[in-house]
């Protein structure tokens, strides 16, 4: 009996629901397609990755099945599209979508390998400056020992430059999203950002080179043509992080203790800068040093004047007190083997070019070696003597001459 | 019979036969003349109702099919009141053989119009419900419209109701 009045209320139940299943308004129906169709195009939008695709791609097989009964009047109202295309639709968009995350997995995938190839470099180029400063701080250098050194600089300059090269490249990989405006840029898309760029400890790497590329400078004493690339490396990476490095600095906004490290990449550009500018003075005082010229520091073009215009006017104060011998060499030292085989030919126009020097200081100090010059090896006047006897000579064989032309004319006249 | 009464009813004759003729062929000109071209069979339905929302002046706007009309009158003649219509949503659809069917929440009718020029014009007046519509929806059920309220079920041509409560 209980069973019987059961099935009866179920049977109710069912008469009930089929025929307010049958009493549905076709547009309410067509409302809540359009409702779940919109919510399923907006989840395609906000997917974060490959499985919430591989979800809303169930729910729009559920979708389907749900509405295919309701092909006819779907086709009719959703003008100007239809059931199908409407479906196609959803399809290409979600095989778009899916796309960006494949090629977003590339790209991690990349990325991952660059990360791995700059901490294997980041390794080596550690190995490289601390072999370089044991041979650095080796008081006597000989010539195999000189050129293992050189050898050491050459790759340590290789590998920081392609380490530099792998941040860019990684840089690149991270932030396509920073290549546009960042004001228009998302919370949501911030947040990504963010969370790349942290995964892939990008600061720290950044930070890493930068720091490396001011040890390079400060362990190594480089020509003026190295010095030249190492300043143009130095400038791509200023492009670089002006490019990224303002949008950074808006997306980590509200990283508090995080901004900081954005502030230190800034300074680690100025110390830089500052190791840049400053190396081509030590390299240039180095110079001097490995020729037994020993000169006070100088770290810029006043300083450089001054000390090599006193050390000349010192010489030549000098000039008497040592002997000659040794005034001569300390000149032919000083112009012949550095000044004009090194600084002047090889610095000066590093130096001017990047208005480390006016022109007129170096106009100043070459004026100062040209009287250095006189007073060491002042002019011979023996040639000046030679040209006074000789005119002295023929100015006498000019006066004979003339005398003797003119006696036979007074002859004449006496006969006549 | 003589020649003359001859020849006067041989020429009435041929007359009142050239009078027929010019009358039966002007008929025929006049009739072909008033009878208006037909392109049939022509069908006018809509696949799903309209909902409108009525605005602050009264007009309700269906994009779809570019109708824009006023339906303050509407609203007046339901309840007799000149200001019911403010925030109210019509519910429109045209059935098969182009007339429009309109209603709303708490109107006891559903009014049948056609079309005429600039206006559309009352054809018909169902009443459904003598304590008004609570929730009302049409559906396409052609030949007829379907007028959904909560469970109830009408089915609807231009001249009335044609099935009752389901």
């Amino acid at each position: 009996m209980k069973r019987l009045l059961i099935n009866n209320v179920l049977l109710m139940m069912f008469l009930l629901t089929s025929t307010m299943l049958f009493a549905q308004s076709d547009y309410e129906m067509v409302q809540s397609f359009k409702e779940r169709y919109q919510k399923l195009s907006d989840g395609i939008k906000l997917a974060t990755n490959l499985e919430d695709l591989d979800n809303l791609s169930l729910e729009i097989d559920n979708l389907k099945r749900d509405f295919s009964a309701k092909r006819g009047i779907l086709d009719e109202s959703l003008y100007p599209e239809n059931f199908n295309s409407a479906f196609e639709n959803l399809g290409s968009s979600l095989d778009l979508r899916r796309e960006d995350f494949t090629s977003i997995t590339v790209l991690q995938t990349e990325v991952t390998t660059l990360k791995s190839e700059v901490d294997l470099l980041n390794r080596r180029n550690n190995e490289l400056i601390n072999q370089i400063t044991v041979i650095e701080s080796q008081r006597k250098k000989d010539a195999a020992t000189i050129e293992k050194l050189e050898k050491l600089v050459a790759d340590l300059r290789t590998t920081i430059l392609k380490r530099d090269q792998l941040i860019f490249s990684i840089v690149d990989s991270l932030t396509p999203k920073l290549a546009g405006d960042v004001s228009t840029m998302t919370q949501q898309d911030k947040e990504q950002v963010y969370s790349q760029v942290e995964k892939n400890n990008l600061l720290a790497v950044v930070k890493k080179s930068l720091r490396d590329n001011s040890r390079f400078l400060e362990v190594t004493s480089l020509k003026a043509s190295d010095l030249d690339a190492v300043k143009n490396e130095q400038q791509n990476f200023v492009t670089m992080w002006r490019k990224i490095g303002p949008k950074l600095v808006d997306v980590y906004a509200t990283k508090g203790d995080k901004s900081a490290e954005l502030k230190d990449i800034d300074n680690l550009f100025n110390v830089w800068s500052n190791r840049i500018r400053k190396e081509a003075w030590e390299s240039i005082n180095e110079e001097f040093s490995l020729n037994n010229i020993n000169l006070q520091n100088f770290n810029n073009g006043d300083d450089f004047t001054n000390v090599l215009s006193q050390y000349i006017a010192d010489e030549i104060k000098n000039y008497g007190v040592k002997s000659k011998e040794d005034s001569e060499n300390a000149y032919t030292l000083f112009a012949d083997s550095v000044w004009f085989k090194t600084i002047s030919s090889e610095w000066m126009p590093y130096l001017i070019d990047n208005k480390l020097l006016a022109t007129e200081q170096k106009d100043a100090i070459e004026k100062k070696i040209s009287e250095w010059k006189s007073v060491v090896s002042p002019q011979s006047l023996t040639w000046l003597y030679a040209v006074a006897g000789l005119a002295i000579v023929f100015i006498i064989g000019l006066v004979i001459l003339l005398r003797k032309k003119k006696t036979p004319t007074d002859t004449t006249q006496v006969q006549s | 019979m003589d020649f003359l009464s001859l020849h006067s009813r041989f020429y009435y004759g041929e007359k009142m036969k050239h009078i027929k003729l010019f009358l039966i062929f002007t008929s025929i000109t006049l009739l072909a003349a008033c009878s208006s071209l037909l392109l049939e069979p022509a069908q006018f339905s809509w696949p799903i109702e309209s909902v409108l929302k009525v605005d602050k002046d009264g007009f309700v706007n269906e994009e779809r099919h570019s109708i824009n009309f006023n339906t303050k009158a509407l609203f007046f003649e339901e309840t007799q009141d000149s200001l019911s219509f403010a925030g109210k949503t019509l519910h429109l659809i045209r059935n098969n053989e182009g007339y429009y069917f309109m209603t709303s929440t708490d109107f006891k009718n559903v009014y049948v119009f056609s079309v005429e020029k600039n206006a559309f014009s009352l054809q018909n007046t169902i009443l459904v419900n003598e304590t008004g519509l609570s929730n009302p929806a049409f559906n396409q059920r052609s030949p007829y419209i379907e007028l959904l309220d909560d469970a109830k079920t009408y089915k609807l041509t231009f001249e009335g109701i044609q099935e009752g409560v389901k």
